[in-house]
């Protein structure tokens, strides 16, 4: 089977009102695989993954899924070509309860639910999925941190997405609930889902990802695998500060 | 197996109850022949029905249109000016009227959704403004004199009567009508739609909605209740002009909704039974005395619920232990548990 | 020719209220991001204090303008902290604008009660007292207020600009949380943004109240216009609000002298529609 990667972004950069957030950034995320997205704060990744998402088209660049061209594509599109994202600052629909924000999902994308009874059996599953089956009449708005984070995941998964972006989903978790989202995480490619995740949390990255991407500055300064990215000296530096303090600031 | 009875007999307790409410207000012209109360209960139909109509742009989708009054308006005047220049039946300038209102918010809406929060509220008060400029500066609106509908003898086919009782039913029929329309759409895959989007509107486009295109599904079919509105006042009061659709009936007609709980599809209509018929008395027994007082208690009852109870008398109800006593007592409501089980079971059955 | 000019300053000297008007309300936006439904209302009230002041006490329509805008500021403080604050909390978009709007239809009610709808007016001894200069005759109350309008204008850009409090609105219009975080009291100013900008609307309704009628929904008009003014002249902009007023004077004058004074409305709304969607439809593009 010949390697074509699910994901091709070519050349992308951004530029708001002369900040450049993105410059010529390319990579490609592997079908059926898990790739990282690390780098620090204000590295461009959100910026990044809401080009990749159709929030904003790039300034320049091209971005290719599957083989197809979809820089201009609009958000709501995306849903129906099998992809999904999450939200970095959650926005879960907080006057309805948390069954309701999945049932909505279910009723939209390649494999929307004909009726009332379809989309609630698919939520159902969905949240059986993700452990939040037990809450599913909670207002998502009274949840805490952790139930949100993968009440974001679940909405994702019940659109049936084959590519899921994951925006930091692990920050402000501790370190049991982050071991959960990792076991979810993985049990979410193994269903079939190629994953984009963006991550602060190292311990996850390495982990879960096979390959890992560094932006730092809006610009890519390295790519493999986790392994071989920790020991690239530049992302020691940059990253995670080790040599000097502050050589960015 | 256990759990299928007594959802069984939750239903059965409901259609009961349901059914009780429908008869009494079936019944009430038969009893009642004051046509000052009969007025109120018309009045109670078409505002509530008016209220939905904005309930579904502003409570569900989040879209604050402050502009109702005028798509009212429009539809009784387009249905007034059908049968008065052309003579048609009057129901079919009432679909005409629908019809029209529905196209020109349409149209006019279409540039305006980018726009967001409050400024969609400014433009919904402009438009609603603009319309009435345009028709009291028009000839063929007949200027501030307004349009008359031909008085005759009764007949349904021309839905003109002398006696208020027809009005009632058909003011009854169009409320429970409409509220059945809603309902559907709350639970359809739009209602989700435009509660995702009334949420966050990029949360919604993460899951595939387009949000333009729901708006725009809503903010037409809310208009077109209101035309229809405006068709029946039409033909009640066989009198329309300019002043129906001045900015104060347009807040008038958001307010069943707000107090009632704009989140429910029931909202406007507790709301309208409450407000109307306490705003009626206040009119007929002081408002010689004291012009006014019935908009004043409007304004007060609206600030207290806004501050006291922000989701409305519903809202307010839906915690209470006098819904649990209902539910428990009444109803003999299962656990919403009991509910989802049955619901899937059956679901089940059907697939297999 | 003469004609045009008198209209150029009809329109300038009504285009004053309005940013007047549009000022308060565009703080008021600035600060805590709702729009402000009852700013009209809260003009006619000033009109009625004037009213009340000159009839009863004597007291000058100019001199009463101090009394007016202090007191306006009082009532725009409690209803701030009884009302508005607690409903801030809720973050309901829908609730903080029905309860302006509630609150425009308790107070314009409320004066329909205590007043009737009769129309009042005030007469001073100078009221018809007209100043010619050369082709432009101009009333000297019109003239008064406009020159009160102008100072009044400095001073809250002054205020605004280089005063404490000023400079804690400006803060907490920028970033509440920031604020917070740096010891403003944020509840604390938004009652005196709140006061502030009720009581520019009060100031501009004891100013017109010696050639404009009194009654109960006279405020409607200047109050959408406030809006108008907010939107047009730019968020938390004082100049931009300052020019956005006299455009729209000038703009009602010239379409009712060049087109016809009964569309003159229907322009204004149309002008505002286009120019908010094709602003937007610009921002968004930028984006």
């Amino acid at each position: 089977m010949a390697e074509s990667p699910i994901i091709e972004v070519k050349n992308i950069t951004k530029r708001f009102k002369g900040l450049t957030a993105v410059n010529n950034v390319s990579f490609s995320v592997r079908e059926g695989g898990i790739t990282g997205m690390i780098g620090p704060n204000g590295a461009g990744k959100s910026t990044t993954f809401n080009m990749i998402c159709g929030y904003y088209p790039p300034t320049e660049g091209k971005i290719f899924y599957k083989g197809q061209d979809i820089t201009d594509k609009k958000a709501y599109e995306y849903t129906n070509m099998k992809i999904a994202r999450t939200f970095q600052i959650m926005k879960p629909l907080k006057n309805l309860s948390v069954l309701d924000n999945v049932v909505a999902s279910s009723y939209f994308g390649h494999a929307a639910a004909k009726n009332v009874k379809e989309a609630r059996e698919r939520a159902m599953e969905v949240l059986q999925f993700t452990g939040l089956y037990e809450k599913r009449h909670v207002l998502s708005k009274d949840m805490g941190t952790p139930d949100q984070k993968r009440l974001e995941m679940a909405r994702a998964l019940a659109t049936r997405p084959k590519m899921l972006f994951l925006d930091e989903n692990m920050a402000g978790l501790n370190p049991a609930e982050t071991e959960e989202a990792i076991g979810l995480i993985r049990r979410i490619n193994e269903s079939g889902v190629t994953i984009l995740l963006i991550e602060h949390i190292m311990k996850a990255v390495v982990s879960l990802c096979e390959e890992v991407i560094v932006l730092h500055h809006g610009e890519k300064i390295a790519e493999g695998t986790p392994e071989q990215v920790m020991n690239d000296p530049y992302v020691m530096e940059v990253y995670l500060g080790t040599k000097k303090e502050d050589t960015h600031a | 197996m256990n759990s299928k009875k007594a959802v069984h007999t939750y239903r059965r307790n409901l259609a009961i109850v349901i059914g009780l409410i429908l008869l009494i207000f079936a019944m009430i012209p038969i009893m009642v022949k004051s046509p000052y109360i009969l007025n109120i209960f018309v009045l109670v139909f078409y505002m509530s029905t008016l209220s939905m109509a904005w309930n579904l742009l502003g409570g569900m989708t989040g879209q604050n249109s402050l502009g109702h009054a005028a798509y009212m308006g429009l539809g009784a005047y387009a249905c007034c000016l059908l049968v008065v220049k052309t003579g048609a039946n009057p129901w079919l300038a009432g679909i005409f009227g629908m019809v029209v209102v529905g196209l020109v918010a349409g149209i006019v809406f279409y540039p305006c959704f980018i726009l967001r929060g409050p400024y969609f509220t400014l433009v919904s008060i402009a438009f609603g403004e603009s319309i009435r400029q345009v028709i009291i500066n028009s000839a063929f609106f007949g200027r501030a004199s307004g349009v008359g509908l031909p008085f005759g003898s009764d007949s349904f086919i021309n839905f003109r009567f002398t006696s208020k009782v027809p009005y009632y039913y058909v003011g009854l029929i169009m409320m429970i009508g409409v509220y059945v329309v809603m309902k559907k759409i709350d639970r359809s895959k739009m209602g989700f739609a435009l509660k995702t989007i009334r949420e966050d509107e990029d949360a919604a486009a993460a899951i595939g909605i387009n949000p333009t295109r729901y708006k725009i599904m809503a903010v037409v079919i809310s208009a077109m209740v209101a035309g229809l509105v405006g068709f029946f006042y039409a033909s009640y009061i066989r009198y329309i002009d300019p002043e129906l659709m001045i900015q104060a009936k347009s807040t008038e007609s958001v307010l069943p909704a707000v107090v009632g709980g704009a989140a429910y599809v029931e909202g406007p209509i507790v709301g309208g039974l409450i407000m109307i018929p306490l705003s009626e008395y206040l009119r007929a027994n002081f408002s010689s005395i004291l012009p006014g007082i019935n908009m004043l208690m409007y304004a007060v009852m609206l600030l207290l619920v806004i501050r006291f109870r922000p989701t409305g008398i519903l809202g307010w109800y839906m915690n209470s232990k006098t819904k649990k006593f209902v539910d428990e007592k009444i109803l003999r409501k299962p656990s919403l548990e009991v509910l989802e089980e049955v619901e899937m079971m059956e679901y089940r059955k059907r697939e297999a | 020719m003469d004609m045009f000019l008198q209209a150029c300053v009809n329109g300038l000297l009504m285009g004053g209220f309005y940013s007047l008007m549009g000022m308060g309300q565009n703080i008021i936006f600035g600060v805590m991001k709702i729009v402000n439904f009852c700013h009209g209302e809260m003009l006619m009230v000033g009109m009625y204090l004037t009213f009340i002041l000159y009839t009863f006490f004597g007291i000058d329509p100019y001199l009463a303008v101090p009394i007016v805008a202090v007191t306006m500021f009082c009532i725009g403080s409690v209803i701030q902290h009884t009302l508005i604050t607690p409903s801030l909390g809720t973050k309901s978009f829908t609730n903080l604008l029905f309860l302006t709007v509630g609150l425009g239809l308790l107070l314009s009610n409320g004066a329909l009660v205590i007043f009737g709808s009769e129309y009042r007016s005030i007469r001073t001894a100078y009221s018809q007292t007209y100043i010619q200069l050369g082709p432009v005759t101009m009333a000297l109350p019109r003239l008064i207020s406009f020159g009160v309008l102008i100072v009044v204008t400095v001073a809250l850009f002054a205020f605004l600009k280089y005063t404490t409090i000023g400079k804690q609105i400006r803060a907490v219009s920028q970033n509440p949380t920031g604020a917070e975080v740096v010891g403003i009291d944020v509840k604390k100013i938004y009652i005196l943004t709140y006061g502030l900008g009720v009581a520019l609307a009060g100031t501009a309704g004891a100013l017109l109240t010696q050639f404009y009628t009194i009654f109960p929904t006279a405020g409607a008009s200047f109050g959408f216009r406030a809006l108008i003014v907010v939107v047009v002249g730019g968020l938390g902009s004082i100049p931009g609000a300052f020019f956005a007023g006299i455009f729209l004077g000038l703009l009602e004058t010239m379409s009712a002298l060049f087109i016809s004074p009964s569309y003159s409305d229907l322009i204004v709304f149309m002008t505002f529609i286009v120019i908010l969607v094709v602003r937007q439809t610009m921002i968004a593009r930028r984006k």
